[in-house]
């Protein structure tokens, strides 16, 4: 059953019975109160009648004949006492005649200790019927009268007929009253549902509107609150397969080139006469490929171990991480790219791990040298900062463009393309230094303008004192 | 097995073509790795065809604008403009493309094709395949049904008929695949599992007949007893000239 519905139920049942309740004591107080006022009217007469009776009898006779009685009868029992009867002792009518419906076994009982009377109903109304024992001079005998109590038992009737009347407008109009209010109770329910419906279904951008403050704005707010959370998952996770198709693709890509060339010249060379020139050079081409495959295996297999392993952070100097550095790489980056290096590292004692850090101040600074033209340096520099110690690398080179920064770390992401291919690069140097980072406890920041050049930075914390002189 | 029917084919000696191309077809390499440029120049080279060479997109935008090719290879991913953004450019010029591309997903095929590309080859390729597709493509946009004569065999692609001293030889769809492969590859030695995979499609497992018991018919029924050369434990190659 719907929830309007339940509402609309309740209250109606509620209403019902809390009205037929109350008009049921009102009617009874009014019949009780209306009756008893009857009967005590009407005791009042009788009273009135027996001791008009007595007084009559007592003055008239002494030897209580039958007809000075029914004289006294006669005379007394006018107007309002027209019902009136008398019975002898052994209970013989006198005068007049009893109700016909009248219980008189049972009053000449009840009679036997007093005034007694008993209400009973007869066509169209209600009788009181009343009998008591009255002194007729010398004898005794028995007073009887009837009186007319139907005015409470219709009072009762007609209050009963208003009543339900009453509750059944009083049920309508609540029923209409009610049909709104459950609507209104129940409409931010079946928006939140209706929103919960259509998220389900992939519709994950609705929202329901938080209409209340009360337990349904509660859940509202709640189920928005999860929305959000559940959309931000899946983004996320959408984000991530997106990442790794892209990681895939580009993967394949990286992994097809080389190889395109290696199986190409190798196909031309068994199959085909080739000249001296033609044999030599695509044998160097395979040669190159070859070396350009092992590189990216590397690579990837130095990313790899990377994820496998814990690394145990040590106390460096950074006069060690200099000297480890510069002599082989100067060379290199002097007859590869014809760039200069410049070192100023400031004696200090950093935590880290010495082959991490150097395998990613290495990428870094190839990097750097590969974003530079002949004749520029490129310059490591560091600072004593109070968060940490800080290495600059930094070029003179084209710069990044601003909305590729964002995705530089990405394996394989490479700005410019045909530089980076010439220049041996497989688009993994950043992403490597990226998971460097991340096992050595820092960040890379990369911060560069077009045509002025790159920085690379990254904070390394402070040595803990003993000094492991690596 | 389904017979190709062979109709006997007039052919005076002018209509041959012969093993270079003539006029020399020329061909446009849109390629960014040079060692893969200069594989498929190489290669297209000595089937006889001229090449061109440009490493980006917008060079090739340049060059076609006042140059005319008789075929494009085009590879996807290059600087400047990508493959397909130079598709949209060169589809009015109305030049055969081929698609040359590491992409190898279904979803980049058919949008190669839908750019309206005539085919589409995944790196990495084989060189005989290379040869191949470019011949049929050529083939195909220019509707050249010109006759290729071999001695006294001639071989209409257009009409799949083969005929030898003017009758016509009964060929097997695979008899006449190899056949193709062959006269494609003139001069160049074919490894049996290159013909194999051409041919059969992948899944070469070493020592299978299938390609002798072949390359035998072949034999026999065009009488290239001496052309059809056996390299040992090699694979065939065509000669070019008897």
């Amino acid at each position: 059953m719907r929830f309007a519905w339940k509402v609309f139920l309740s209250g109606i049942l509620v209403t019902v019975i809390a009205l037929s309740l109350t008009a049921y004591w009102l009617t009874q107080a009014a019949f009780g109160t209306a009756l008893s006022q009857e009967k005590q009217k009407a005791l009042d007469r009788m009273r009135m009648l027996s001791v008009v009776v007595e007084s009559m009898a007592a003055e008239y006779s002494f030897s209580s004949e039958e007809a000075e009685l029914a004289g006294v009868m006669r005379s007394a029992a006018t107007g309002d006492f027209s019902s009136a009867a008398l019975f002898s002792k052994d209970r013989r009518a006198l005068y007049g005649r009893a109700g016909e419906s009248a219980p008189m076994e049972e009053l000449f009982e009840g009679a036997a200790a007093g005034l007694c009377h008993v209400i009973l109903a007869r066509d169209g109304g209600y009788d009181m019927h009343m009998l008591m024992p009255v002194q007729l001079g010398v004898a005794t005998g028995y007073l009887y009268l009837a009186a007319d109590v139907s005015a409470p038992f219709a009072l009762s009737d007609e209050m009963t007929r208003t009543a339900s009347l009453i509750t059944c407008a009083a049920a309508v109009a609540a029923g209409a009253a009610l049909v709104v209010v459950a609507r209104l109770l129940t409409a931010p329910v079946r928006a939140l549902s209706a929103v919960a419906r259509a998220f389900s279904k992939g519709d994950y951008a609705g929202r329901a509107e938080v209409r209340c403050a009360d337990e349904i704005g509660e859940l509202t707010r709640d189920f928005n609150a999860m929305a959000d959370s559940l959309e931000g998952h899946m983004r996320e996770l959408a984000q991530q397969a997106r990442r790794r198709e892209d990681f895939v693709a580009s993967f394949a890509h990286e992994l097809k080139t080389p190889l395109t060339s290696i199986i190409g010249y190798a196909d031309t060379l068994r199959s085909r006469a080739l000249d001296e020139e033609e044999r030599f050079r695509s044998a160097n081409y395979i040669f190159t490929e070859g070396r350009r495959l092992e590189r990216l295996s590397l690579k990837l297999l130095e990313l790899m171990v990377l994820d496998r392993r814990d690394f145990p952070l040590r106390d460096i100097l950074t006069g060690d991480v200099r000297e480890r550095l510069t002599d082989a790489l100067e060379a290199v980056l002097r007859g590869k790219y014809g760039v200069t290096l410049a070192c100023a590292l400031p004696e200090a004692a950093v935590r880290s791990e010495a082959d991490l850090l150097q395998t990613m101040l290495v990428n870094l600074i190839d990097n750097a040298a590969k974003a530079s033209k002949e004749g520029q340096t490129v310059t490591l520099t560091g600072r004593c900062c109070p968060a940490g110690y800080r290495m600059d690398v930094a070029d003179e080179g084209a710069g990044i463009p601003e909305k590729e920064l964002s995705r530089v770390r990405e394996a394989f992401y490479m700005v410019d393309k045909s530089r980076s291919r010439a220049r041996d690069g497989a688009g993994l140097g950043l992403a490597l230094c990226d998971a460097i980072a991340g096992v050595i406890g820092t960040e890379l920041h990369i911060e560069s303008e077009q045509g002025r050049g790159t920085t690379v930075w990254f904070l390394l914390p402070y040595g803990e004192g003993e000094a492991d002189a690596q | 097995m389904l017979q190709f029917r062979c109709e006997p084919v007039l052919c005076s000696t002018q209509s041959l073509r012969k093993a270079v191309p003539d006029p020399m077809w020329k061909i446009l390499i849109v390629e960014d790795e040079k060692p893969i440029s200069e594989l498929v120049r190489m290669n297209l080279a000595l089937a006889g065809y001229e090449c061109r060479c440009v490493y980006d997109g917008k060079a090739a935008a340049d060059l076609l604008t006042d140059h005319r090719f008789d075929l494009i290879l085009l590879d996807v991913m290059l600087p400047e403009a990508d493959g397909f953004e130079l598709m949209e450019f060169i589809r009015p010029l109305a030049m055969p493309v081929i698609f040359l591309t590491a992409r190898a997903d279904v979803a980049d095929r058919v949008k190669g094709l839908r750019l309206g590309a005539d085919d589409y080859i995944v790196k990495p390729f084989a060189v005989a395949e290379l040869i191949a597709r470019v011949d049929v493509v050529l083939r195909r946009y220019y509707k050249t049904d010109e006759a290729i004569g071999i001695g006294d065999v001639v071989i209409r692609p257009g009409g799949h008929s083969v005929t030898r001293e003017g009758k016509p030889v009964e060929l097997t769809p695979k008899e006449y695949e190899l056949l193709l492969l062959f006269v494609q590859n003139r001069g160049v030695v074919l490894f049996r599992d290159v013909i194999y995979e051409r041919v059969w499609g992948p899944g070469f497992l070493g020592e299978s007949r299938t390609v002798d018991l072949h390359v035998q018919r072949l034999r026999k029924k065009l009488g290239w007893e001496t052309r059809l050369v056996t390299v040992h434990r090699i694979g065939y190659r065509l000669e070019a000239e008897p």
